[in-house]
């Protein structure tokens, strides 16, 4: 599950927060993912708390129906599905992007799209224990890369880019925290809706409160090595921060344009994150339509228990994919404004929301 | 079965996003490819000239390939059509040397196309040539198996721990552009070779380095020439290895070669707390690198540290140059806002909005502490 939260945490950490929180926060935004760190930390205590209700074989989804009621219940989960088939197809259609700005200048974004979804459709359709092994193994491949790549980088830190700083850093550094708490909560409320198909463990608290510090050490890392390396203005302005960095390494004085190898790899973290969505989505569907889950392992094309809500899912990922942000205006929207605050309208909203209604309506009690 | 159906279906999938398939259209051999390392650009009443350098080997000088258009993407598309070559990659442009008149008029057109381009990094060092175009001094530099691109490799190795020049990428001039509006950027000069060509005796053309070329508003306003860039180096904090001429109290020149030192910058603020100046004080360590005449004697505490005065007032003349053409532009080309406020960040924020406004009515205040540091083999004057 770590693995999972891991690999999939990289995406949006690459993508979104570089240059969001150095466009806020300037020079002193290697600061704001530790300002967001407290707030993490409660938040994974909210969750936690919210995950101790649920039953065995119940994650986020069975318990927001069993709390919230049929109804609304109901609806919730129509919003957290819409939610999801929406992220899905963003994250197809900025790896899309990626691979176009980057290594293949003249491929149309619908081919990327096209094919990934279907890989994802694939992943989705193997039981849910196949996703987390593929990001058990990719996991080191990833991060080994990502921290030789900042190694690298962090010997050529213009330290005039990053000091100094003070107290009229403060609120900048603030605002900016909420780039980090963007990126870190959505994977960690995702997952709680896979709650009901993996086994509970102790120490739920301690390990993914140690997976946050590793996240924040990480986003630190990440912004003191870009922003010093390019300085917060040019950085707030680049649409790929971290990709144009690995293009400027130049290793040894001899090996140069690492950044194809380090964007093909990339494509595990949209591949793991987009197959999250689906089998979060399909199983909200397949819990809003009342269909029965699979006892045993199924058949890899079988459509019966409500199968086909994964084909229907992966299919709508996919056309979203190919008619959401045409262009780079709409996608420079899509990235900054919509996905950002839905995002943290569902974690700090919607989620907590779903906890008080629990506790107010004294509903917060495991069922025998 | 189903797994042959279901591993053909990946392969495919799997095969297309390697760049074969429908990606064909990028496919392209090695052996096609003219790989461009220099990359020229001059100014031209209705657009740009872009010239384009191969790398030299053994057997075969530099290609140079020359065109012009509105744009340099128009330009450059005409140097493909026009072309012997099959196909022209650009992905390893190693250098841009950019020529004085298209850098006079500006250099934010070339600037938005390497951050735009798909093939350009943004860590591309820039050149500016003084008095000179691009496409001159790349088609005209170079020997045999020695073109533009080996020379300009060599002058950025060199600039690596020389004091009286730096080299910044694009990358850079873009940042100090976006902080301070202006931004240095290495300034090198056309010029004839200490060689001859062997076969006519002809004189033969190199590129030296001549020091900076101040950018205003992505405009070149000024140079900053060798003697003083060794003051720019000491104020951007890379000194490097340079050498100094200074006077012994015969009136013989002694040659001292710096070889290190350290430049720190605090502000002055008046009685209400506003910036009234900017203290500069410096260190340098220099050994004596050549005597003329006969009268050095280092052991001799009352000549040594007349030396070290002429040095100190040396650097403190050089350096208060570099700053005084700063105020007199306008320009904070040497990031003194960043370092400024560096020393009280707190302070600073509360007082000083843009500096560049200040920047004319500053007092300067330079100080230098130099020492000699030795003398090598011998300890006097020869014989």
């Amino acid at each position: 599950m770590i693995a999972l939260c891991t690999v999939s945490f990289l995406a949006p950490a690459l993508r979104l927060f570089p240059a969001s929180s150095t466009a806020l926060a300037g020079r002193a935004a290697w600061l704001a993912a530790p300002a967001a760190l407290p707030v993490m930390l409660a938040y994974i205590y909210l969750l936690s708390k919210l995950m101790d209700e649920t039953v065995e074989d119940e994650g986020l989804a069975e318990l927001c129906l069993r709390l919230m009621g049929k109804k609304a219940g109901t609806v919730i989960l129509c919003v957290f599905v819409l939610w999801y088939l929406v992220y899905g197809a963003f994250v197809l259609r900025t790896g899309a992007d990626r691979l176009i700005t980057t290594v293949y200048p003249y491929t149309p974004p619908r081919f990327f799209v096209i094919s990934m979804g279907i890989l994802c459709l694939f992943a989705a359709l193997c039981p849910l224990r196949s996703v987390m092994r593929t990001a058990k193994l990719v996991l080191p491949i990833v991060l080994g890369l990502l921290f030789l790549m900042l190694l690298f980088a962090f010997f050529s830190i213009d330290k005039s880019n990053i000091f100094p700083i003070s107290l009229y850093d403060i609120w900048p550094v603030f605002k900016a925290s909420f780039s980090a708490l963007n990126v870190t909560v959505g994977v960690l409320y995702t997952l709680c809706f896979l709650g009901g198909m993996v086994k509970k463990e102790d120490g739920r608290i301690r390990s993914y409160g140690l997976w946050v510090c590793f996240a924040t050490a990480l986003l630190t890392v990440l912004n003191l090595c870009i922003c010093g390396c390019f300085g917060p203005k040019l950085t707030s302005r680049l649409s790929r921060p971290f990709f144009s960095l690995v293009r400027s390494l130049v290793f040894f004085s001899s090996i140069e344009r690492m950044e194809a190898l380090l964007v093909t790899l990339w494509i595990f973290p949209d591949f793991l994150l987009i197959s999250l969505v689906l089998c979060v989505s399909q199983h909200c569907m397949r819990l809003i339509c009342g269909c029965p889950f699979d006892n045993e392992p199924p058949r890899l094309l079988s459509i019966g228990n409500g199968r086909w809500l994964i084909w229907l899912c992966s299919l709508a990922v996919i056309l979203l994919g190919l008619v959401i942000a045409p262009d780079t205006a709409s996608l420079d929207l899509w990235s900054k404004k919509i996905i950002p605050y839905s995002n943290l309208i569902f974690a700090f909203l919607v989620i907590p929301t779903i906890y008080i209604y629990g506790r107010l309506a004294k509903k917060l009690k495991k069922e025998p | 079965m189903k797994k042959l159906i279901y591993v053909t279906i990946i392969i495919c999938i799997l095969v297309s996003l390697s760049g074969c398939g429908s990606m064909r259209k990028q496919y392209r051999r090695l052996e096609q490819m003219l790989v461009v390392q220099a990359m020229g650009l001059d100014n031209e009443e209705n657009g740009v000239r872009l010239t384009l350098a191969s790398a030299a080997d053994s057997n075969k000088k530099a290609i140079c390939l020359s065109g012009s258009g509105k744009t340099i993407s128009a330009a450059l598309e005409r140097i493909r059509n026009y072309s012997f070559e099959e196909d022209i990659f650009c992905a390893h442009v190693s250098h841009v040397l950019i020529g004085e008149d298209a850098a006079a008029a500006g250099i934010d057109d070339i600037l938005s196309y390497i951050c735009h381009s798909p093939e350009l990094r943004i860590d591309l060092p820039l050149y500016i040539i003084k008095e000179g175009r691009a496409e001159e001094t790349i088609s005209g530099i170079g020997v045999s198996d020695k073109g533009v691109t080996e020379l300009m490799d060599s002058i950025r190795s060199a600039m690596e721990h020389r004091g009286d020049g730096n080299v910044f990428t694009a990358a850079e001039v873009l940042g100090s552009m976006e902080r301070s509006g202006s931004a240095l950027v290495c300034a090198i000069e056309y010029t004839t070779a200490s060689e001859k060509s062997p076969e006519e005796g002809e004189e033969l053309k190199t590129a030296a380095v001549y020091g900076y070329g101040v950018l205003k508003n992505h405009k070149l306003v000024k140079f900053i020439d060798s003697r003083d860039a060794v003051a720019v180096g000491f104020l951007l904090g890379k000194p490097g290895i340079c050498e100094i001429e200074v006077q012994d109290n015969d009136g013989h020149t002694i040659t001292l070669e710096i070889d290190s030192g350290s430049a720190r910058i605090f502000p002055v603020w008046n009685k209400s707390g506003y910036l009234k100046g900017i203290d500069v004080q410096a260190n340098v360590s220099a050994s004596v690198l050549e005597t003329t005449g006969r009268g050095a004697d280092f052991d001799n505490a009352k000549y040594a540290n007349y030396l070290v005065a002429q040095l100190e007032q040396e650097l403190s003349e050089r350096i208060g140059n570099v700053l005084r053409l700063s105020k007199t532009l306008r320009a904070d080309f040497l990031d003194l806002a960043g370092k400024l406020e560096y020393s009280e960040p707190q302070h600073y924020r509360a007082a000083v909005g843009d500096l560049t406004e200040l920047l004319p009515e500053l007092e300067l205040r330079v100080s230098v502490r130099g020492r000699l540091s030795h003398t090598n083999d011998l300890k006097d004057a020869w014989p």
